[in-house]
C-alpha cells in the first residue's frame, strides 16, 4: 500500500535572492494523512486517571463526572477502556475492558466523590497496571490524567512515571485544571511519555478537552512516523519547530554528514503534522535547485502497512530580479511569526526562572509586540501584564504563567489573520 | 549517466536535479555568465543588524533571535566586504578553490563545496575599505596565542575537528583545546564553545551555540556559521582574548 501520506512544502519566499554568501531560508514540509485512511480508526487502550480530592468539590467534579462519561459515551467494542479515581489513596473503579458494558461503567463514575488529598503518582500507577492488560501495536494506548492541584510528595515519581509511560507505549495526556497545579511537572511527564500537556481554565470546558483527546486517539491513525532530511552539500539545518497541531521545539538528530532525522511520532487524519525547519543555505548563482529531499516512513496498523515511505523534494529558487525576491508567503511567513512568539515566551519563562528579571521582561514586552502584529490582542495583553507584574514585584502569577505557556504553543490552532 | 553542468557530478539517467549541488538537470543550458551586478564577496561574517536591539543576525532570517523584532520591513544592509585572498591562476581544465581546495570547473562562479566567490575581484571600489587579508600560508601548522600569558595553543592537525572550551570530567566533556588554565571558568567559556576545523590550507573556526559567544576581530560570530581565520586575527572566546598564528 502506498499514499496514505502526503507531504506539501512551501518556502517563505518564492524566490530567494542571490547574494553571494549564505542565507536562511524557512521550510515549511506538511505531512498530512490522505483519503486512503479516511475510513481507518484507531482502536484504542485508554485510561481515564482522575483526580477526585477534596479540592474538587462542586462545579469541578461535576464537570468532570459529566465529561467522563461522555468520554466513554464515544469508544465503541473495538476500544479498551480502565477508569481510575485517585485522591491521596487509589482506586480502580472500571478495570480494563472492552468499552460494551457502557452503562456499568457510567454508574460507576456517577457515584465518584470528592475526598482527600493528592499523591497522582498513586494514580498513574494503577493506571500503567491498567493499560499494561491490552498494549499491542495494533491499538493506541493513552493515559488521561487530570488534576487540579499540586501532588504531594512524589513529583519525582510522577515523572519517573512519565517515563516508564513511554517506554511502553503509553503516551500521556496531562490535563491541569484551574491555577493551582504544577505546569513543569505536567509538561515534564506528558513530554516524557511522547504525549502533551494542557490548561483547563474553566471547568464547564472539560468535556470539550475530553471530548477532542478521545476524537484525536481514534484518528491517529497513522504512527511510528519519522522524517528524514536528505540535504545538499553546505545545507545546515538550524532549528525544526513542530507547528501543527501545536507549536514545540523538535530537534533533529544527524544521521551522517548531510542527512538529519526528525522524530514525527503520530499523526491524526484530522491534521497531520506540519514542521518549519529553518535551513542555512549555502550560495547558489541564479536558478532552481534541490536543496533537500524530505521521506517519512510510516505505520498505519490497522491496516498492516509497515515502514511505508512519502518523499518529497524541498526546490529554492534564486533570483537576481530584486522585485522577485521580496514577494514573501504570507502562511509560512505567519508561522514564523507565531514560532518567534514562542521562542520569546519559552526564554522569557526560563529567564524569569533564573532569576533575571530584565531579560525575562524585555521577551515578555518584545512576545506582546508579535502578538499584536498577529492579532491577538487578549494574549498580547496577559503578556504585557505579567511583564508589569515582574517588573514590579520580581514575580510572575501563577495564573498568567499557565495561560502564557499553554496559549502560545497553541496560537496555530487558530485561524491566521489575513493581511 | 547526465553530467552536472554545474558542479560536473554524475547523476543517475532521469534524475531532475543533481545530487550533490541541487542544480536542474531538465535540459536547461548550463549557465556560463556571471551575475548581471559585481558578485558580493561569500563570507558568512557580519549579516544583518536588528535596527532594535543591535544584534547581528543570519542573512535571511526574518525576526531578530534576540529580541524578535521584525527584520523584512527594511531591506538587509549589504555585508561588510572582506577581500577574498590573492587568486591562483587557474590550471587548465578546472579552478582550485583558494578558500577549501575543491576542484570546480572552469568558468565556475562559486566553489561547489563551500559557496566562496571564485570571480576576479569587482574593480569597482567597494564602498567600505576592507582590512588587508594575508594569503593562506603553504605548510599551515596553525596555533592560538592566549594574549594575557603568552602561553601557545597548537591547534592538532589530522582530525576532523578540534572542540575548545571547558573540560567538565563530571560530564564527560573533554575538548581538545581546554581554556581552563587560561581563565576559561572565569569568564565562562562553555564546555563545548566553539570548533575549528580544516579545510585545504584554511582553518576555520565556528561558535558552538555558546553561552557567552565567540568573535573573531570583535564580530560575533553567529553559531553553526563557520569562518575562515587569518593570521593575526583576534579570536575571543567568553572574554578569553586569543590571536590566530597560521605557523
Amino acid at each position: 500500500m502506498a499514499g496514505e501520506v502526503n507531504l506539501n512544502v512551501s518556502i517563505n519566499k518564492a524566490h530567494l535572492p542571490v547574494t553571494g554568501g549564505q542565507q536562511l531560508s524557512y521550510v515549511l514540509i506538511d505531512a498530512r494523512p490522505t483519503a486512503v485512511v479516511a475510513n481507518v480508526q484507531m482502536p484504542l487502550n485508554f485510561a481515564l486517571v482522575l483526580d477526585h480530592s477534596g479540592s474538587m468539590e462542586g462545579d469541578k467534579l461535576h464537570s468532570m463526572k459529566e465529561a467522563a462519561k461522555i468520554a466513554v459515551g464515544q469508544m465503541g467494542p473495538q476500544d479498551h477502556v480502565s477508569v481510575i479515581i485517585f485522591d491521596d489513596q487509589v482506586t480502580t473503579i472500571a478495570p480494563n475492558q472492552p468499552a460494551t458494558d457502557k452503562p456499568g461503567i457510567l454508574h460507576e463514575i456517577d457515584r465518584i466523590r470528592a475526598r482527600g488529598g493528592t499523591e497522582m503518582s498513586k494514580g498513574m500507577r494503577s493506571g500503567l497496571d491498567e493499560l499494561r492488560k491490552a498494549l499491542g501495536s495494533d491499538r493506541l494506548s493513552r493515559m488521561l490524567v487530570l488534576t487540579d492541584g499540586q501532588t504531594f510528595g512524589d513529583e519525582n515519581l510522577c515523572q519517573q512515571l512519565g517515563t516508564e509511560a513511554g517506554a511502553e507505549g503509553v503516551s500521556i495526556i496531562a490535563l491541569g485544571l484551574g491555577d493551582d497545579w504544577n505546569e513543569e511537572l505536567l509538561d515534564g511527564m506528558a513530554q516524557a511519555s511522547g504525549g502533551v500537556s494542557d490548561f483547563i481554565q474553566d471547568p464547564a470546558t472539560i468535556t470539550q478537552f475530553f471530548q477532542r483527546t478521545v476524537q484525536a486517539a481514534q484518528s491517529a491513525v497513522v504512527q511510528n512516523a519519522e522524517m528524514v532530511l536528505r540535504l545538499v552539500s553546505g545545507v545546515a539545518p538550524r532549528q525544526v519547530w513542530q507547528v501543527v497541531p501545536m507549536i514545540s521545539n523538535l530537534g533533529y538528530s544527524p544521521l551522517s554528514d548531510r542527512d538529519v532525522q526528525v522524530h514525527l511520532g503520530e499523526l491524526d487524519k484530522e491534521q497531520g503534522k506540519s514542521v518549519l525547519v529553518e535551513l542555512l543555505l549555502p550560495a547558489r548563482q541564479e536558478g532552481r535547485y534541490r536543496m533537500a529531499q524530505a521521506e517519512v516512513s510510516y505505520d498505519v496498523p490497522t491496516t498492516g502497512v509497515v515502514g511505508e515511505k512519502a518523499k518529497t523534494d524541498v526546490v529554492i529558487s534564486f533570483t537576481s530580479d530584486a522585485n522577485l525576491s521580496q514577494q514573501y508567503d504570507a502562511h509560512v511567513m505567519n508561522l514564523v511569526e507565531k514560532v518567534t512568539a514562542f521562542k520569546l515566551q519559552t526564554r522569557a519563562l526560563d529567564e524569569a526562572a533564573a532569576g533575571n528579571i530584565a531579560g525575562a521582561t524585555q521577551k515578555l514586552r518584545a512576545a506582546a509586540t508579535r502578538l499584536l502584529n498577529m492579532g491577538e490582542a487578549e494574549l498580547a495583553e496577559t503578556f504585557s501584564a505579567e511583564a508589569d507584574q515582574l517588573e514590579q514585584s520580581g514575580q510572575m502569577s501563577a495564573a498568567g504563567t499557565k495561560k502564557l505557556r499553554y496559549e502560545t504553543r497553541k496560537l496555530t490552532q487558530k485561524p491566521p489573520e489575513t493581511e | 549517466m547526465i553530467t552536472c553542468p554545474q558542479c560536473g557530478n554524475q547523476n543517475v539517467d532521469g534524475a531532475a536535479f543533481c545530487d550533490e549541488c541541487g542544480a536542474s538537470l531538465t535540459g536547461v543550458a548550463p549557465v556560463s555568465a556571471p551575475p548581471a551586478h559585481a558578485p558580493a564577496p561569500a563570507a558568512p561574517a557580519g549579516g544583518v543588524i536588528c535596527p532594535q536591539c543591535g544584534a547581528s543576525n543570519l542573512p535571511g532570517t526574518a525576526f531578530c533571535d534576540n529580541c524578535g523584532a521584525s527584520l523584512t520591513a527594511a531591506p538587509p544592509p549589504s555585508p561588510p566586504p572582506v577581500t577574498p585572498p590573492p587568486q591562483p591562476a587557474p590550471p587548465a581544465g578546472g579552478m582550485i578553490c583558494p578558500a577549501c581546495g575543491a576542484s570546480n570547473l572552469p568558468g565556475a562562479t562559486f566553489c561547489d563545496n563551500c559557496g566562496v566567490s571564485l570571480a576576479a575581484p569587482p574593480p569597482v571600489t567597494p564602498p567600505v575599505q576592507p582590512p588587508p587579508v594575508a594569503p593562506p600560508p603553504v605548510g599551515l601548522q596553525p596555533w592560538l596565542e592566549v594574549q594575557a600569558s603568552g602561553a601557545r595553543l597548537q591547534i592538532p592537525l589530522g582530525q576532523p575537528e578540534v572542540i575548545i572550551g571547558r573540560e567538565d570530567p563530571v560530564s564527560g566533556v573533554f575538548p581538545e583545546i581546554d581554556l581552563t588554565p587560561h581563565g576559561g571558568e572565569e569568564a565562562a567559556v562553555s564546555r563545548r564553545h566553539a570548533r575549528l576545523t580544516l579545510q585545504g590550507n584554511r582553518c576555520f573556526i565556528e561558535d558552538l551555540n555558546s553561552t557567552n559567544y565567540t568573535y573573531v576581530n570583535k564580530q560575533k560570530l553567529n553559531p553553526g556559521v563557520r569562518q575562515p581565520l587569518s593570521e593575526g586575527d583576534e579570536v575571543w572566546f567568553s572574554k578569553v582574548k586569543t590571536i590566530f598564528h597560521a605557523s
